[in-house]
């Protein structure tokens, strides 16, 4: 038995913005949701899958939002998900015909074919659609420990203005973890990272134990937590944090030597969405005929800027393979030069977006699958642990104050908060007023059809709020997108707020809060009551 | 029946906004802080030039969509959002903004069904004297302000008819916790501005105030207009100095509380092993990482942008 001298833990943050459009099927935004299906979530649940069919022993973490949980358990996206597999998986037929004179790129054209053909198989019949209970499954056996998240990640630091808000952010992430879940949350993702103290004692009030800071939320602590982030601290309030570990957060993220930048590694960037003759490629992409990636990418990065050389798969495994030996073994040093250290075994946390595992880097499931293997087997002087069992073994921790911060680009609000995007500020902040008075006002309310306007408007609220759109917007990628939704939610705030302030609830008002039912049909459970 | 709605609503309205008396002690509480505006407004040029040099050096480093300082841009931005208002105007009047929607909703029933037509532009005004901050960094903070058409006819009223004209605004930046103030100027045209503040970790509060241009006309120096929420901004380093002999341990699961004597020679070592780490890493990563005293933090969202 290997002396045990810390830990590491591994946090995936799943989250994707509430994107449904049942009026319309052209909103580019929507794949998201496949791709991240296809990319991300099929690939771990598959890792997590051999890992327990070869009995190794792996703890992760996941956050996956209330969000995602809402598009991954809606028919019309479930179903919109395998028409999208099945045009893959034609595109993939017509490639290997396409490239029968292309030895490389035809065996590539198969590894295709059969991977959306398998993802079809695997959503279908072996997870029948519903990709929550396989996750679940692999909580429940106690490998995996799904934590919540605000309902629409809205972002603490800039709503907290209106304590409310951020109050209803937690209690429609905690409801929607035990719906689906069946459980209360030990853990919350902050969304964006995003800390304020005014929030703790809403997380206790909701029984949440444990958050997750960005380094310097602990470092610039106060007062200043002696073990630094290789140790969790908890608030006055009672809110335990651990901070993120900034060697191996490096080690994957960097955007100039991290991990996923390996020349043997799937090149993002060289899809046959641009590559391939127009006409011929028409069908798979926008309906508005712009370009766009499909998922079918025939080279590996190679080197930087050179030609690009075709993706060998058993190249890039090797790739896997050094790289998670070289993260294990900076684990082993890591943590043979912090155990003296600290009074308790030291943890390493490691938290990351999930969809940059498997998405953006193509090949990140299966590094997962390959350390978390290597870390079982080869006789080493950490584990692996999940926050709450850390919490369980080792509860005794310093009493600080986390710093207010964020992991967004330098540390706080910029992201968020920005001359691009600071105009949203205001109306997202009276529209949390205006539902607060909502709330108090019709508090015993007993009409149906006000109800639902009532919840309907903690909805719009609540999708307005999300911090993709003001993400997207300073990103300056889907811009318009982004804008038009901040608009559309608060726009349709606005006209219920008024209908209902001013009892002018006829036909036409019904007809369109079924309308927006239907299109917004998020938190199908939401009570309006829980921002009075 | 409509019109009496409409009063309902403009009443809640202004129940919504309590901070009306607010700014009533603010303007007393002014008095007294506007004698000591002078030394201030001694400070504030330092602290002003400071800022700006600050300011350009970090500005390079960060996005490079952030390339002025402040101040032009929010004057920049304020005229371009003043164009804005201008343009949007006559379009918000026939879209969806508050006010017109409580008119639209008035209007007889159309035969075509509301979503079909379903376009929303973001309302000009609320119609709420408000004034809301927001700390973007440590170091800045970000003001928003409005003022309802009721609270302006309530200062022409006091102060006459050409009470704006004869004023000029700006803001009273007051550091609660070193118990400072200064000020800065705005502009008419302006909802918003960006501030410099020379502290971060401390508590604030901004009041809208306007000068007087014209002592024959209008009696006082300056006038509050709306004072602000509070705010405590971001720390921005590791607060070794705040670190006393002894630090708290808790069990969170039975709720002891153990105090640790952190003075001894051993544990002072580890500490300092520790944070030499954090040291390590910034000399090691020093061209990924950028920010405050110790430049730990990696952008993430450079990453979870894959999607978006």
């Amino acid at each position: 038995m290997p002396n045990i001298k810390g830990y590491v833990s591994f946090v995936l943050h799943a989250h994707l913005p509430f994107i449904h459009h049942p009026e319309n099927e052209t909103y580019l935004e929507e794949r998201w949701l496949y791709e991240a299906i296809s990319e991300t979530y099929i690939p771990l649940l598959t890792n997590f899958k051999k890992l327990e069919e070869e009995k190794v022993d792996f703890r992760i973490t996941m956050s996956i939002t209330p969000p995602l949980l809402n598009m991954l358990d809606n028919k019309l996206l479930k179903k919109r998900y395998i028409k999208y597999l099945n045009a893959h998986i034609e595109l993939a037929k017509k490639e290997i015909e396409r490239t029968k004179d292309n030895k490389k790129e035809n065996e590539l054209a198969h590894y295709y074919f059969n991977r959306y053909s398998n993802d079809l198989h695997l959503f279908k019949d072996v997870y029948n659609c519903n990709l929550i209970n396989q996750f679940k499954y692999f909580q429940d056996i106690g490998k995996l420990e799904i934590i919540t998240c605000g309902a629409t990640h809205g972002y603490f630091p800039i709503l907290y203005i209106n304590e409310k808000t951020i109050r209803a952010q937690i209690a429609v992430g905690v409801q929607t973890y035990e719906k689906y879940f069946g459980r209360k949350p030990r853990g919350i993702w902050l969304p964006e990272c995003g800390y304020v103290p005014e929030a703790d004692k809403y997380l206790k009030e909701f029984g949440i134990e444990y958050i997750i800071t960005e380094s310097h939320g602990i470092l610039y602590a106060d007062p200043t937590p002696i073990y630094g982030t290789f140790a969790p601290i908890v608030s006055p309030e009672g809110v335990i944090a651990f901070g993120r570990d900034i060697e191996s957060s490096r080690q994957v993220w960097s955007s100039i030597n991290g991990y996923p930048g390996d020349f043997n590694y799937r090149e993002f960037y060289r899809d046959i969405g641009y590559d391939a003759p127009y006409e011929y490629i028409k069908p798979y992409i926008a309906s508005n005929g712009a370009r766009v990636d499909t998922g079918i990418k025939y080279y590996r990065i190679t080197g930087k800027n050179c030609e690009k050389d075709y993706y060998n798969p058993t190249w890039a495994m090797d790739s896997i393979e050094k790289q998670a030996g070289h993260f294990f073994d900076s684990r082993v040093n890591q943590i043979n030069h912090l155990s003296p250290l600290t009074d308790n075994p030291p943890i390493i946390l490691c938290p990351y977006d999930a969809e940059l595992y498997g998405h953006w880097w193509y090949e990140g499931p299966d590094w997962i699958y390959i350390l978390f293997k290597k870390i079982y087997y080869d006789k080493c002087n950490f584990k692996l642990i999940t926050p709450s069992e850390y919490i369980d073994k080792y509860p005794s921790m310093q009493v600080c104050t986390p710093c207010r911060s964020s992991w967004g680009a330098n540390g706080y609000s910029e992201v968020w908060l920005n001359f691009t995007n600071d105009y949203a500020h205001k109306h997202l902040h009276v529209a949390g007023d205006e539902m607060v008075e909502l709330a108090n006002k019709f508090y015993n309310e007993t009409d149906n059809i006000k109800i639902r306007a009532l919840n309907q408007c903690a909805r719009e609220l609540l999708l307005a709020q999300s911090s993709d759109w003001l993400f997207i917007i300073t990103n300056g990628t889907m811009v318009d997108y982004a804008k038009k939704r901040i608009k559309d939610h608060i726009g349709r705030f606005n006209k219920l707020y008024n209908s209902l302030m001013q009892n002018t609830i006829d036909k036409h008002f019904i007809d369109f809060l079924k309308d927006l039912e239907e299109k917004d049909c998020i938190f199908p459970e939401i009570d309006y009551k829980i921002y009075a | 029946m409509p019109k009496k709605t409409k009063e309902k609503v403009e009443k809640v309205k202004e129940k919504s906004t309590t901070k009306p008396n607010k700014a009533k002690i603010a303007s007393t509480k002014t008095a007294k802080k506007v004698a000591t505006t002078k030394k201030v407004a001694a400070k504030k040029s330092v602290v002003k030039k400071e800022n700006t040099k600050k300011e350009s050096a970090k500005v390079t480093k960060k996005s490079e969509k952030v390339t002025k300082t402040p101040t032009k841009v929010a004057s920049k931005k304020a005229t371009s959002k003043n164009t804005k208002l201008t343009t949007t105007v006559a379009k918000t009047k026939k879209a969806s903004t508050k006010k017109t929607t409580r008119k639209t909703t008035r209007k007889p029933a159309s035969k075509k069904l509301v979503v079909a037509s379903e376009y929303y532009d973001l309302p000009n005004s609320y119609e709420q004297t408000i004034v809301k901050i927001l700390a973007q960094t440590p170091t800045i903070l970000f003001v928003y302000w409005e003022i309802s058409s009721k609270k302006a006819n309530a200062l022409k009223e006091k102060y006459g008819e050409n009470f704006f004209e004869q004023t000029s605004p700006y803001l009273l930046v007051i550091n609660k916790d070193k118990n400072y103030q200064f000020e800065v100027e705005i502009n008419d045209y302006a909802n918003s501005w960006y501030l410099h503040i020379p502290d971060s970790n401390c508590n604030y509060e901004v009041i809208l105030m306007r000068k007087n241009k014209n002592s024959q006309v209008i009696a006082e120096n300056s006038i509050a207009i709306m004072s602000s929420n509070d705010l405590e901004t971001p720390n921005d380093h590791i607060l070794f100095e705040k670190l006393g002999k002894t630090v708290f341990f808790k069990n969170v699961k039975n709720g002891t509380l153990t105090e640790k004597n952190i003075a001894n020679f051993a544990f002072i070592n580890n500490i300092g092993r520790i944070y030499n780490i954090y040291n390590l890493y910034k000399e090691i990563y020093k061209n990924e990482l950028n920010g405050d005293e110790l430049g730990v933090k990696l952008s993430s969202s450079q990453f979870s942008s894959t999607f978006k």
